[in-house]
């Protein structure tokens, strides 16, 4: 009479289950392609930005700075071979003037022994010549230094000097009358025209050698300056150079640390150049994806292995329902002309029930199991929660552990990803059963925390407790108590990793002997529920 | 022919529900407990042939069914019946004294099969012909 | 009664220990003579058969593939022989693969060094340093040989129920040993193990139809399925299926067949990569 009604009844969480487990598996497909596709799109995206700066790399830098020292380097050789030339120059043209010097000169001490003692003036008209010829074979030099006026009047000058002494020679030794007197005037304008030679070239080799003097100091200085310019340049060069490689490696040393975190966003372009880095930038971006992938493989296979020491416990919880079904089945077989339709009808209910329940057992089993990228929703902690002690069910009978769940009405929902999350307790009421001993008691509680806007969940064993110096240790990756082979060392680590990116913290509260508390805080949803990310999952094969 | 005294405890009512009448077949007859502290009262006050136990259960397990009905009377014999069937369950099962032990999931007949050689042993054969199942 | 499984470091010392126990005990002996049976059974050289038995897989050695195959008929008609209880089984590796059985009692005895060097050297005696290499050598060669097939070091005293060193016990002690520890209640038989025998011996007998074609195939039996892994590249799926399916149902007792797919990852990354 009621069977029929206990029909429909059976059948209609089957059918929920069948459909809500194709929505998800449709969704799952796709949200995995579409957030893998999206990351390589990102990658693409940062790639092409970095590589669309106009290059300028370190290795351009270096050279440029070589270069530009050379240049410079080059400027000042010549410069001082310049200034060599210069001085080789002046240097020079004084040796011609005092050669010419020397000769006046000479040419004088006749003009003055004729005065004096009436001697060979003719040996002054020598070198009056030689002067000549000086001046003369010199021209261009003293051309070059003194132009042409001067030049022209030390000639002329000479010239004049020659035809005065010619003069004086050709009134001959007369020393008396008019022809002495006229002698006499010309012995002055000799006089004075030698004077004249004298003190134009002596002036002009004075003149001279303070210009040599300010050439040298000048070339001096430009030593001095150069080698002053040549430490600016190579400083300010070694400087930016070294404060972009420098900056860059800081700036890579943030990355790593940033990565470390499990922050995984690309690297984009921050310079207005693309360089050696551009390309190390366009590796760690390579990189990161591959360690996200990864990792996600190190989750998944985390995942598989909690699931792996519950499977077993699962696969035995189905022996019952398989069993019930196995012997009403055969009974059914055996019976079946002795039973009546009423027996008959409880016998199919009891089959379709239990396989009902087998398939819920597995199903939540699979819903845990099943790989995953971030489906971000609002959750509801507490049903979370009911689940996940519902899968942990079996470990808490085998172990003989009476699980105790209170939580406080009315919690507002977080939001986050509900596997990650049921991840998160799973591991940490795994964790609770290994460190208590059978027949013991484990405590979880969802309530507001303490802070506003957040909720507190928390484990509560009561077993060994951690001691305190691995108490540091236990969230570091890697780290286990467990014997080799039963633990990874990541579940905790990565519960921590999964509650730092929901923007919560998972603390732990341990006293030897009494037990261990860890305390996970959730931010509660501060907007209307609806979901805001498209899922991201696929089926486990 | 007497009567084969069976007591058949699993925290799973189907279990109980269904072997009952195909246990009264074959000439067995059978008291039911899903509980087992109240299947551990009757045993105390009745001597059963067979006892079929089931292991997993909460307050008390099957272990302690089978070492709680050797202490008591080792003439009974007692057969495991469990999900979780495993060597080391499996061993100490046996090495508490057990029968035999079998793993769920099962067919009527196994179960059959098994308590009809209990009854050999103990003498008091029922009517079932063992042999024509697993 | 138990079965009793020896396994030694010495394959003389196994058969000796072996003897006495079937004789002390009253056990049939289970060893190499069914060998050419096998050989017979599944068309191949009773020489192979014991090659396989006795050296590691390798370039100079067997192919890994043959030894594979071997190895699976052999297992499938030891564990066929290993049906009835009251067997003292030996020098057929039965202590890799049947395990899990809680009337298998398996042991492992060591021998003496000095007895060791007599087998192994054929001088019959060596120099002490050169005895230490030989020995080392030996040991390295039977580990690699539990390895390549069964993937276990059979040194790996966790596989054994009980270790005995003939070091400081004499073989008739070790043989009362050995009985006396088999007679207790928790190695007997029951319906649980005898099941999880014939669930053994159907998946060998399966596997040995299937590993010609599927060497890396893994073959379970439970209750009436017989669950078959094969790993394959995605579009070759269904024909193997396909195929697999149909040589297990060869055997007889086989209802239920599965077989599932294993993706060959690798495979399909240098696919998906070209």
């Amino acid at each position: 009479m009621a069977s029929p009604l206990h029909l429909k009844q059976a059948k209609a969480p089957n059918a929920m289950i069948e459909a809500a487990q194709e929505k998800t598996e449709d969704a799952a497909g796709q949200g995995a392609v579409n957030t893998r596709h999206e990351r390589a799109r990102d990658f693409e995206e940062a790639r092409k930005a970095l590589l669309a700066r106009p290059g300028f790399s370190v290795r351009a830098q270096i050279y440029l700075g070589f270069a530009l020292v050379f240049l410079f380097t080059l400027i000042t050789v010549i410069g001082l071979l310049m200034s060599i030339y210069e001085v080789d120059h002046k240097v020079r043209f004084l040796e011609t003037v005092n050669q010419y010097l020397i000769e006046i000169e000479q040419a004088r001490r006749f003009e003055k022994n004729y005065f004096l003692y009436g001697t060979n003036l003719k040996d002054g008209l020598e070198n009056v010549s030689s002067a000549n010829r000086i001046l003369d074979s010199n021209k261009e030099q003293i051309l070059s230094i003194t132009g042409e006026n001067v030049y022209n009047q030390m000639l002329s000058n000479l010239k004049e000097y020659e035809v005065l002494i010619n003069r004086l020679l050709a009134l001959g030794d007369a020393w008396d009358g008019s022809e002495a007197h006229a002698k006499e005037a010309l012995t002055d304008e000799v006089r004075e025209q030698g004077q004249n030679m004298i003190s134009l070239a002596a002036e002009l080799a004075l003149k001279e050698r303070q210009a040599l003097t300010k050439t040298i100091s000048r070339a001096r200085r430009m030593h001095i300056y150069f080698l002053l310019a040549l430490l600016a340049i190579m400083t300010v060069n070694s400087f930016i150079l070294a404060r972009r490689v420098l900056d860059r490696i800081e700036q890579y040393k943030t990355f790593a640390q940033r990565i470390a975190s499990g922050d995984y966003t690309l690297i984009t372009p921050k310079r207005s150049y693309r360089d050696e880095f551009t390309e190390l930038a366009l590796a760690v971006n390579q990189m990161v994806l591959d360690v996200e992938a990864r990792e996600e493989l190190l989750i998944q296979s985390h995942k598989l292995r909690a699931v792996g020491t519950l499977t077993a416990g699962v696969a035995h919880e189905l022996n019952n329902p398989i069993n019930n079904i196995m012997i009403t089945g055969h009974m059914f077989l055996e019976d079946y002309e002795s039973t009546d339709d009423e027996e008959r009808m409880d016998m199919m209910n009891d089959v379709v029930n239990e396989a009902n329940r087998a398939k819920a057992i597995i199903a939540n089993l699979l819903d845990f199991a099943r790989e995953s990228g971030s489906q971000l929703a609002p959750l509801d902690v507490a049903e979370m929660l009911k689940d996940t002690i519902a899968l942990a069910s079996n470990r808490l009978k085998r172990s003989k552990i009476n699980i105790e769940f209170s939580s406080t009405d009315k919690l507002p929902r977080v939001h986050g990803d509900s596997q990650q999350l049921r991840q998160v307790f799973l591991n940490l009421i795994l964790n609770a059963i290994d460190a208590s001993q059978s027949g013991g008691n484990i405590t979880v509680t969802v309530l507001p925390a303490d802070e506003p806007h957040y909720i507190a969940v928390k484990v509560i064993d009561y077993g060994t407790g951690i001691p305190k110096h691995i108490l540091g240790s236990i969230f570091d990756p890697f780290f286990t108590t467990k014997s080799q082979g039963k633990g990874t060392g990541l579940g905790l680590s990565m519960s921590q990793g999964i509650i730092t990116k929901h923007g919560g913290q998972i603390r732990v509260f341990s006293q030897e002997g009494h037990g261990t508390t860890f305390t996970v805080t959730l931010p509660v949803t501060t907007f209307p529920a609806k979901i805001t990310e498209e899922t991201h999952m696929s089926p486990l094969y | 022919m007497s009567n084969l005294d069976v007591l058949l405890l699993d925290d799973e009512p189907i279990v109980g529900k269904r072997l009952k009448p195909a246990l009264a077949k074959v000439g067995c007859e059978v008291e039911v407990f899903q509980n087992p502290v109240e299947a551990l009262k009757r045993i105390d006050e009745k001597f059963f042939d067979v006892v079929v136990t089931d292991i997993s259960m909460a307050e008390v397990d099957g272990m302690q069914v089978l070492e709680h009905v050797v202490a008591k009377n080792n003439a009974t014999k007692v057969i495991m019946i469990t999900g979780f069937a495993m060597m080391s369950l499996a061993r100490e099962a046996m090495e508490k004294g057990a029968f035999d032990f079998i793993a769920k999931p099962f067919k009527p007949d196994d179960l059959r099969a098994i308590i009809a050689r209990a009854a050999e042993a103990l003498g008091k054969p029922i009517a079932f012909e063992a042999g024509e199942s697993a | 009664m138990a079965s009793i499984i020896i396994s030694s470091d010495s394959s003389l010392t196994a058969a000796r220990i072996a003897e006495k126990i079937a004789e002390k005990g009253g056990f049939s002996v289970v060893n190499r003579d069914i060998l050419p049976e096998t050989a017979q059974k599944y068309d191949v050289d009773v020489a192979q058969l014991k090659k396989a038995l006795d050296k590691p897989a390798g370039i100079f050695g067997m192919p890994a593939k043959l030894k594979k195959q071997c190895m699976t008929y052999i297992q499938a008609v030891a564990l066929e022989k290993l049906l009835p209880d009251n067997i003292v089984c030996y020098g057929l590796g039965a202590h890799l693969y049947a395990k899990g059985v809680s009337h298998f009692f398996k042991v492992r005895v060591l021998t003496r060094p000095e007895q060791l060097i007599k087998e192994l050297h054929p001088a019959g005696t060596a120099p002490e340093n050169k005895a230490e290499k030989i020995i080392a050598k030996h040991e390295k060669a039977r580990n690699r040989w539990s390895r390549d097939v069964f993937k276990q070091d059979e040194s790996n005293a966790g596989l054994y129920d009980l270790v005995i060193s003939l070091n400081q016990i004499e073989e008739e002690e070790a043989v009362k040993m050995i009985l006396e520890t088999a007679a207790l209640r928790q190695f007997e038989p029951m319906t649980y193990s005898i099941n999880c025998v014939k669930e053994f011996l159907m998946a060998a007998q399966v596997k040995a139809k299937l590993v010609e074609r599927f060497p890396d195939c893994r073959v379970r039996v439970d209750g009436e399925n017989t669950v078959i892994h094969i790993q394959a590249l995605k579009r070759n799926a269904k024909k193997y299926s396909a195929v697999a399916k149909e040589a297990a149902r060869t055997v007889p007792g086989v209802k239920h067949v599965e077989v599932h797919i294993l993706t060959d990852f690798i495979g399909q990354a240098v696919e998906s990569n070209r």
